[in-house]
This record gives C-alpha cells, structure tokens and sequence, in this order.
C-alpha cells in the first residue's frame, strides 16, 4: 500500500506530496503552487534512510 | 476422502469460528501498532534526562528561482537558483500510516451440527464445523467478510500536521 505523503511548502504553505523511498534517492519534488522544489539535504539522508530501514524490518515483522 | 475424515475438527461454537479469525487480525494489529509507536519514540524523537521527548529533525533542502534585473550594460534579467535550507522533523517525512491491516477476507462455510440453550444468556448457541469445500445438503451458514482499517490514528495526524505546520526556512547567506 502506498501512502499518501505531504509536507507544506515553505514558501507559500500548499501541499507538495512526496514519496520518502524517492526523496532517499534524491528526488526533488516541486511545489503545484509556487513551482519551488524541495529534496533531502545530503547531511541528512543517513538519518531519513536508517529510519526507513527500521520502518521497513518492523513491517516485514508483522 | 478418509484422510479428510481424520482432520475433521470437533464442533466448535459458530460466535468463535466468526470472530476468532477477526480477533487474530486485531491482536496482531495491535501489536504493529505498539510497534509503531516504539519506532516513533525511539526513532524519530531523543529523550532528555527529564524524560521530555525532542523531535529529531532533518535538514531540507529548497530550490529556488531567483531573477536578477539587468543592469545597463547587460539589459537582459538573469535567473539564479538560490538554495535555502529548512529543517523538518523526521516523523514527518517517515511513511508512518503504511503499518495496519489493511484488509482481512473470510470466506468458509459453517456446517451447522447442533443448536443448545446458551449458558450465560439463555440464547440458543449454533455449533458448527467450518469447512473449506462448499457442503452439499447439510445445514450450513455461509460466511463472507471483508473489514478493512487504514488511517493512522487521529491523534498521531495531528502531531504529524502540527509538526510540519511549524516548518521555518532559514536561508544561507
Ligand atoms: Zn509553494
């Protein structure tokens, strides 16, 4: 199952959806208002990605 | 056929063989449930001595167009992408919602074997066999089922909302 994921832009507060396994991939995902784009920070990406990874095993658990 | 006559199981009460199977599907729900709340609290948030929570949060990065106006030697307006950072907290880029059962299916047939006066209530219980073939000319109850369950629970949205509400970019000079 997909889930439906979406952050507020910064710049103009509508929703831009985004996928977090394409965000890990570094994927850039544009604002439907303001055409801005937004994507993980390098720095931040072993963070998001080990989360995802325990998200994942917990899953795989069930 | 004898071996099938082997594996018959004794009749059983049809009020469990309807929700046992509902129950299982609810306990284990439960249990990712638990499991999902340990993740957030330990993955997505840092505890201080004072057992106060912290989000852990991520850098983003924001890209930009910026136009610079032409100046009298260049007439033509240049565009610039400006990048901007902003932090976000982890919990609300993590796909939280995607750990429920989505869907149970029942789908068997009870042969009805015996109808007694109820212990507790004095309601007649049904007793019954469940089989996995369709049952040709006996008594049966045909049972189909279908539950579904699939948002996070309201309250977690709302943390989730009230945390990506307070997102602040912070540009780099
Ligand atoms: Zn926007």
């Amino acid at each position: 199952m997909k889930v439906e994921q979406q952050i507020p832009c910064p710049v103009c507060v509508t929703m831009i959806p985004f996928d977090a396994s394409q965000l890990l991939l570094g994927v850039n995902f544009e604002c439907p208002n303001c055409h801005v784009s937004i994507g993980l920070a390098a720095d931040s990406k072993p963070i998001v990605e080990k989360a995802v990874k325990k998200l994942d095993d917990i899953k795989n658990t069930k | 056929m004898e071996e099938k006559e082997q594996l018959q199981i004794s009749p059983q009460k049809i009020s469990g063989l309807i929700t046992e199977p509902l129950i299982a599907a609810i306990a284990a729900n439960n249990k990712m449930a638990l499991a999902q709340t340990n993740f957030m609290l330990e993955t997505c948030f840092t505890k201080n001595d004072s057992g106060q929570y912290k989000p852990i949060m991520v850098e983003m990065a924001l890209n930009r167009p910026v136009a610079t106006p032409g100046t009298v030697e260049n007439p033509e307006p240049t565009i610039q992408s400006v990048v901007t950072t902003f932090s976000i907290p982890l919990l609300s880029i993590i796909p939280l919602n995607s750990l429920t059962i989505t869907e149970v299916k029942l789908n068997f047939d009870i042969e009805v074997l015996s109808v007694k006066d109820g212990e507790d209530n004095g309601l007649p219980e049904i007793y019954g066999k469940v089989s996995s073939e369709k049952i040709v000319g006996k008594p049966i109850i045909s049972y189909a089922m279908h539950a579904t369950q699939m948002s996070l629970p309201k309250g977690v949205n709302i943390v989730i909302e009230a945390f990506s509400q307070s997102i602040q970019p912070i540009t780099i000079p």
